[in-house]
């Protein structure tokens, strides 16, 4: 049964993609050279790191911590929107859900082994970084295994809390236990590594100081990851149902503004109520303030590092809105296609109002993090101007490869290219503003339209898939 | 009060669900015997997908006891022991009709019999030819053609078939009859929703009339006409739950110039 599972999973997935790229040939070629491109760029990037942040992790105290805090808490962000995301049964349909399947298998085939695929993927990535930059430090290269590990502890962490809660919101006591399992075991290792900052991740901070072996490092990261693995596999398989609430049909009022409002109102309503989205923003902005707690209360002398370490969280969790946009907004196909508004301008519409939420969400993330850790309006703005370029990447991912929330593995595929398209409009546009300021336009200026670049690709991506899907 | 008889497809008491302040199930017993098809009627949002669901455990009662096949509904017991149509089949879309055969085949155990009874079906619902076309790509009608193969193939204890003949065209409606008068000949219990009452009338043993998650009134098809001095299941219903209100309201407004 479970090999079924997999496979039809696999096949699925497969056949999902293949008319995607053989539809935009040159995405696939550029999917293929990013594939491709990736592992060297990062080890590449992961050297210039080292050669900054290494010898300052053997001269300042903190810098160790906060870098592994930093991966943590991105990590631990990660774990729990993708965890929250994912469908799980679901993805089986209104029929077979109510096969005779064990919920534990269920939750092994269809949510854990693809997001374990996936992690492995993104691990093998952030190894090309992490060696280069532990090899750099103190501990040697070695520590870049517990680094590595703990980043797979943290995820899933932050997986079992987020789902623990969720559980346990519905009533569920193994949800309860989950989540306090998972504050156990970062209260546990804070306790045997004398460390309330970095929990069980401290020996990977300790390792890459080289004031502890990394073999033990990694094991103790490693042990820390296999627990957290089994409290998400507690809190997935005890998961209640979700309590369904019957909509109130409301009177029909005229809108104001047109058809272009109309749409992109309705396409915030439509982002807004999505259970799925609300729980993933939610999670991550409560591990970037929880994070930014930690990190206050760790880097009191470098506050602003926390409110940066900690908005990265939030700014990632906030991504699920603008890479839903244009999957959500092609539900409705069946009246915006049909409707006399041209369709461009209407997914035009829709694009913005999920880049303005998404922008908003971020805003109010943010907000909630400066109150745990106070950051200069400059911080603020900087990582306000990051959501530009990232969530502008987002809505052009989500075009190509639109979200579905009954499919986990489209999910995960949407995240990874959202990821290399941002790391390239991030490289790419940064070398313009700097060329820019050279040749003398004024930084403010080159900084601007570089932002703004992003967003206008992500809005033209969803205007023209929307004018192509249309007859 | 309703003994729970541990052997029945289906035994359920006192059932009772609500979504927030609207209780959409209140107080309903159901018994669905061996060799019986048992109908639920009536209007929009009386109760009937939502008891179906929580007859095949993928919504859990407030209240009430629902014994499928002997197990607690939503058990895997329960589960293996019951085939589900549901009224909108989704999911799997980019799977063939053959490929989500063998897939359901896999998850309830290889039944015997299943594949003999999957290519008849097939023919019946004139999918034999189509059986390597994806899911997605059929129309509405034959997708749920495609899930009742997969659920009457099962041949199960108990059959569920939520909006019977929703979509489907005359032949198939024909074909569905024949297979749920055949699967209960076989000894399953058939337990299906619809709003087609004279597909009720002709398939039914029992049926009930449900309006606001009670059940109003059940019976064969004979003794709701006679109960309610009515000619035909369709009237039964009306004088049941209410014909509708300003109809006349509604005809002036949308004929006005």
């Amino acid at each position: 049964m479970s090999s079924a599972l997999a496979s039809t999973l696999a096949r699925c997935a497969v056949r999902r993609a293949r008319p995607v790229l053989v539809a935009n040939p040159l995405v696939a070629a550029a999917a293929a050279l990013l594939a491709v491109t990736t592992p060297p760029l990062a080890a590449v990037a992961g050297r210039r790191l080292g050669a900054a942040i290494g010898p300052a992790v053997a001269r300042e105290e903190g810098v160790a911590a906060a870098l592994v805090l930093g991966l943590a808490l991105t990590a631990a962000a990660a774990g729990a929107l993708t965890a929250l995301a994912a469908p799980g049964a679901a993805v089986l349909g209104s029929q077979l859900r109510a096969a005779p399947l064990r919920p534990l298998e269920a939750f092994l085939w269809l949510t854990l082994a693809p997001l374990a695929l996936a992690a492995l993927a993104a691990l093998a990535v952030a190894a090309c970084v992490l060696v280069p930059v532990a090899a750099a430090a103190p501990g040697g290269a070695g520590t870049a295994a517990p680094l590595l590990l703990g980043g797979l502890a943290a995820g899933a962490l932050g997986a079992a809390a987020a789902e623990g809660i969720l559980g346990a919101a519905r009533g569920s006591a193994a949800g309860a236990v989950a989540a306090a399992g998972a504050a156990a075991v970062w209260a546990v290792g804070a306790l045997v590594a004398g460390d309330a900052l970095t929990g069980p991740l401290g020996p990977a901070a300790e390792a890459l100081r080289g004031r502890e072996g990394a073999t033990a490092a990694a094991l103790w990261t490693g042990s820390a990851a296999v627990v957290a693995a089994g409290l998400w596999a507690l809190a997935a398989v005890h998961l209640p149902e979700e309590r369904h609430s019957r909509a109130r049909v409301r009177a029909v009022l005229p809108v104001a503004g047109g058809p272009y409002l109309a749409s992109a109102l309705a396409a915030a309503k439509q982002l807004g109520r999505r259970r799925e989205l609300r729980r993933a923003v939610g999670a991550t902005a409560a591990v970037a303030i929880a994070g930014a707690a930690l990190l206050a209360h760790g880097l009191a002398g470098a506050p602003e590092a926390g409110f940066v370490l900690a908005g990265a969280a939030a700014l990632l969790g906030c991504a699920a809105v603008p890479v839903a946009s244009y999957g959500v907004e092609r539900e409705g196909a069946w009246l915006f296609d049909g409707s006399p508004v041209p369709s461009g301008r209407r997914a035009s519409a829709a694009a913005l109002a999920a880049l303005a939420l998404a922008l908003g969400l971020l805003a109010l993330s943010l907000a909630g993090v400066w109150l745990v850790a106070p950051a200069s309006l400059q911080q603020f703005a900087a990582l306000l101007g990051a959501g530009c370029v990232l969530y502008g990447a987002a809505l052009a991912t989500g075009t190509l490869l639109p979200w579905r929330a009954d499919g986990v593995v489209d999910q995960l595929a949407a995240f990874a290219a959202l990821g290399a398209l941002a790391l390239l409009l991030w490289l790419g546009l940064g070398e313009l503003v700097l060329r820019a300021t050279h040749a003398g336009v004024p930084r403010l200026l080159a900084t601007g339209a570089a932002l703004a670049v992003p967003p206008l690709l992500g809005v033209g991506a969803g205007a023209l898939a929307a004018r192509r899907r249309r007859p | 009060m309703t003994h729970l008889n541990s052997i029945e497809p289906l035994a359920a008491v006192g059932l009772r669900k609500s979504f927030g302040p609207a209780r959409a199930v209140d107080g309903l017993d159901l018994e669905v015997r061996a060799g019986s098809i048992v109908g639920l009627v009536g209007p929009n949002g009386s109760g009937k997908s939502t008891t179906l669901r929580i007859v095949v455990g993928l919504l859990a009662a407030d209240e009430g006891s629902v014994v499928v096949a002997g197990a607690p509904a939503g058990s895997r017991a329960a589960r293996a022991a019951t085939g589900y149509v549901p009224d909108e089949p989704t999911g799997l879309d980019e799977l063939s009709v053959g490929e989500f055969l063998r897939l359901v085949a896999a998850l309830y155990g290889e039944p015997p019999g299943f594949a003999p009874r999957g290519a008849a079906l097939l023919a019946a619902f004139g999918l034999e030819r189509r059986a390597d076309a994806r899911l997605g790509s059929l129309s509405h009608g034959l997708r749920r053609a495609a899930a009742m193969t997969a659920a009457f193939a099962l041949a199960p204890s108990l059959v569920v078939v939520d909006e019977a003949t929703a979509a489907l065209d005359p032949e198939a409606v024909v074909v569905l009859r024949e297979a749920l008068r055949a699967l209960a000949a076989r000894g399953s219990g058939v337990l299906l929703a619809t709003q087609d009452l004279a597909f009720a009338e002709a398939v039914c043993g029992d049926v009930s009339l449900l309006s606001r998650g009670r059940r109003l009134a059940h019976g064969s098809p004979a003794e709701l006409r006679a109960r309610f001095g009515a000619a035909t299941l369709e009237d039964a219903f009306l004088e049941a739950v209410g014909r509708p209100a300003r109809l006349g309201e509604l005809t002036d407004v949308l004929g006005a110039r």
